[in-house]
């Protein structure tokens, strides 16, 4: 408000004014204590949150303050998410939700890191409910986060190589059973696939060769008259 | 001209299918309810559809005392080992019914995360179509295992072909 000038044919400042934002933010208490720590206020997505993007050196700070300022006091941590974005840089994105009780607040921040170094300080001493939301991240995408005690896998199995979400992960997987054969289990062909002699048990599939036919894409195992 | 002729109260059989007779009208399920197909599956027990008509409603939450493993559910990877782990803690002779699509064939998961069809662990008996299936698509699954075991032979040997409810 300060900012506006009261009488027009003063003019001041006529620098400030003309380049001015085509849609001015309100003045809110919140954005201005944010962005007084570090952090740039993004322009409102659709639903309506406030959007905040905070350096990856500058988080722990500003986590505290936003969890243990009176004034802030976002007591909640809805959710951690990891994102990736291939053609960014920094590629992928740590995404938190905080919710205020106190001032009945959510905002969205987010944490950029490189695909270089994937690693951001763990919120847990704060929010100790981002423990297994920092370990889905953490097998999900691959982003570490320094400082939490128990960084484990916690969906995929704990030997598993890849992280799943990742964009260039394809959907179906690579060696999907690749814990399970580890393990010491044996892979079974499929039924249909093979014409085994009644009576005995199935033959493992052989994996030296890859995938068995008609796992892989576009490998017909059905005569055509045999379809639909 | 026989037995049967002279004592009316005895009944003569082969001990194979004295033996089949009662195993197939004694199944133990063991239920291994993985997801949304677990509900059906539990229904399936219910007074309503009533699997105890069957001679299959003690289902047994110890693998050591079941016959027939009913896979209601998704399997991911991380469950294999574990689902494979209880099959083998199963006494022979034992069945598996793979209930449901996603038990079958993957259903309509095709990613890193679900075996595409238990049967690339487990050898399945009785194929169970639907998402979920009916309870009566169960229990008719129940029935085609009840065949399957009269033609076993005493010595646990099962033929091999698996069937396909629709
Ligand atoms: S077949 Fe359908 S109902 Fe059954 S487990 Fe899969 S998704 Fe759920």
């Amino acid at each position: 408000m300060a900012d506006v000038p009261a009488n027009p044919s003063s003019s001041s400042n006529p620098a400030a004014a003309a380049p001015a934002a085509p849609v001015a933010p309100p003045p809110d208490p919140l954005i201005a204590a944010l962005t007084a720590l570090g952090a740039e206020a993004l322009p409102l997505t659709q639903d309506l949150l406030p959007v905040f993007r905070v350096e990856r050196d500058a988080w722990p700070s500003v986590a505290r303050a936003l969890r243990r300022d009176p004034q802030l006091s976002f007591e909640m941590l809805i959710d951690v998410a990891g994102v990736d974005f291939p053609k960014r840089r920094p590629r992928f994105e740590v995404v938190y939700h905080l919710w205020s009780l106190t001032w009945n607040k959510v905002i969205r921040v987010k944490v950029g890191v490189p695909e270089e170094d994937p690693q951001v300080a763990s919120v847990i001493d704060l929010w100790p409910t981002a423990d297994w939301h920092e370990r889905e991240a953490f097998d999900m995408v691959g982003v570490k986060f320094a400082g939490h005690p128990d960084l484990r896998r916690i969906l995929m199995p704990d030997d598993y190589p890849w992280h799943p979400l990742r964009k260039d992960f394809p959907v179906e997987g690579i060696d999907n059973s690749i814990s399970y054969v580890k393990a010491g289990g044996v892979l079974m062909t499929r039924e249909l696939d093979v014409d085994r002699p009644a009576g005995q048990d199935r033959t493992p599939v052989d994996r030296s060769h890859g995938d068995p036919a008609g796992y892989s894409d576009g490998t017909p195992t059905l005569p055509e008259e045999g379809r639909s | 001209m026989g037995v049967e002729d002279k004592f009316p109260e005895v009944v003569t059989s082969r001990l194979t299918d004295l033996v089949g007779w009662a195993r197939k009208n004694s199944l133990w399920p063991m239920p291994l309810g993985l997801s949304c197909c677990a509900i059906e599956m539990m229904a399936t027990v219910g007074p309503r559809f009533d699997l105890s008509r069957f001679g299959a409603e003690v289902f047994r939450f110890s693998p050591r005392q079941s016959d027939v493993m009913i896979v209601a559910g998704t399997l991911t990877w991380k469950m294999a080992s574990v689902a494979r782990r209880i099959y083998d803690q199963m006494p022979d002779p034992k069945w598996v019914i793979a209930m449901g699509v996603c038990a079958s064939s993957g259903g309509l998961y095709r990613n890193y995360a679900v075996v595409p069809g238990v049967d690339r662990i487990l050898p399945v008996d009785v194929y169970t179509m639907g998402c979920p299936p009916r309870p009566d698509t169960l229990i008719r699954a129940v029935m085609e295992l009840q065949k399957k075991i009269d033609e076993l032979a005493i010595d646990g040997r099962r033929p091999r072909e698996p069937v396909f409810v629709q």
